[in-house]
């Protein structure tokens, strides 16, 4: 009975020791189906323009537990939030690379704090602006959190953490989508 | 003394892990299937997944003897829309085949997909599975609940540590992958039933 425990401690301390010292990815995004019933009702199509940072630290990797959570597209989280606007766009048949209508944006905020024993949170905040033949038609700063139960254990809190990630940048879009400001800058 | 406080510990903190299960998530790189169809029929389709089904938490085994959880409905909702999105040229989201959206949509067709999956690793120190597997079958029936043809697709990914060290979910990942690329094959190969 001992041996056996002290197995599973040994292997639970690796893991721990393990996830804390390598670079991990965040999940790929995956467009959200409610987002993208909501953005097939905007009047028009539109292009991606330039994405870029302002966040500090939590722009190119996001700290969890001693480790670093890297974004799987580009360099940075700007290029993960323009991979998840081009998603959910291509999806409701709205992205279209020749419109004079263009989306971009600029990333303020991105963090997650995963230190927490009991529960856990995330935020993204963007700064989002979309220019329609030149002429600037939205320019407002979104920002979504996120609170989620987590675990003393590392090997159960970490990847929790990795999996909120893309949540929280749905949870962004819906409120992008939702503005009704967004849409009829679209138009 | 001491040896009794450090067995008390290994003891205390067994039971702690042991009752906890890894998250990890069976999503696939989903936008990278548009567009890998064979072509669209001029056909609607509803997806019904119910909110119950989305809800489902899946308890299986990962390595070292411990245990995974994911949800396989909430994660693959959007490769299956994608997959019937290359097959039909419009898709919808619906609660069963009397969902009053298949007559005001005038959908053809209703499909309700059920997932199985399997899990697997033969480590005894890592807890990721090494091995995944998902299954992804279901009828298609027209908007009177007549079957037209059944789905049937099965995927498998498999991960290394080197791989999965920085994606724990790396094997639930490639099986979701191939399962949806699978279904897209299928599909296609009931397109002269679909008409």
């Amino acid at each position: 009975m001992i041996r056996h425990a002290f197995v599973r401690f040994s292997t639970a301390l690796a893991l721990v020791i393990l996830a804390s010292g390598c670079a991990m990815q965040a999940p790929r995004y995956q467009a959200s189906l409610d987002n993208v019933e909501v953005l097939k009702k905007a009047p028009g199509k539109a292009s991606l323009g330039a994405f870029t940072l302002k966040a500090g630290d939590g722009g190119t990797g996001i700290g969890l537990r001693g480790g670093t959570m890297n974004s799987p597209v580009g360099n940075d989280y700007a290029a993960y939030l323009a991979d998840a606007i081009s998603q959910e766009l291509t999806l409701a048949g709205k992205l279209d690379a020749q419109s004079k209508i263009v989306i971009s944006g600029q990333l303020i905020k991105n963090d997650i704090a995963a230190g927490g024993i009991v529960t856990n949170s995330g935020e993204v905040e963007a700064r989002i602006v979309v220019v329609n033949n030149g002429a600037q038609r939205f320019d407002k700063v979104k920002r979504a959190e996120l609170s989620w139960e987590s675990s003393f254990m590392g090997a159960i809190a970490i990847p929790k953490a990795q999996q909120q990630y893309p949540v929280i940048v749905q949870k962004l879009l819906s409120l992008l989508w939702g503005d009704a400001d967004f849409l009829a800058a679209l138009n | 003394m001491i040896r009794f406080t450090f067995a008390s510990l290994v003891v205390a903190l067994a039971a702690l892990i042991a009752g906890c299960a890894h998250p990890i998530s069976v999503t696939a790189d989903s936008v990278t299937l548009v567009g890998t169809g064979a072509g669209k029929l001029d056909k609607s389709a509803g997806l019904n997944i119910s909110a119950e089904d989305k809800q489902r938490e899946v308890i299986g085994p990962g390595g070292g003897g411990d245990k995974l959880s994911y949800f396989p409905y909430r994660d693959l909702e959007t490769g299956i829309y994608i997959a019937l999105s290359e097959k039909f040229s419009k898709v919808v989201r619906v609660n069963g085949v009397n969902d009053p959206a298949v007559k005001t949509e005038g959908l053809h067709y209703v499909v309700t997909p059920r997932i199985a999956t399997t899990s697997f690793s033969p480590s005894p120190f890592t807890w990721p599975p090494t091995i995944f597997t998902v299954e992804i079958t279901g009828a298609i029936v027209d908007a009177d609940g007549k079957t037209v043809t059944e789905l049937r697709a099965t995927g498998d990914g498999r991960a290394e540590f080197e791989e999965f060290k920085g994606n724990f979910s790396l094997a639930a990942k490639r099986a979701a992958n191939d399962v949806l690329k699978k279904l897209i094959k299928t599909l296609d190969e009931a397109t002269s039933l679909l008409r």
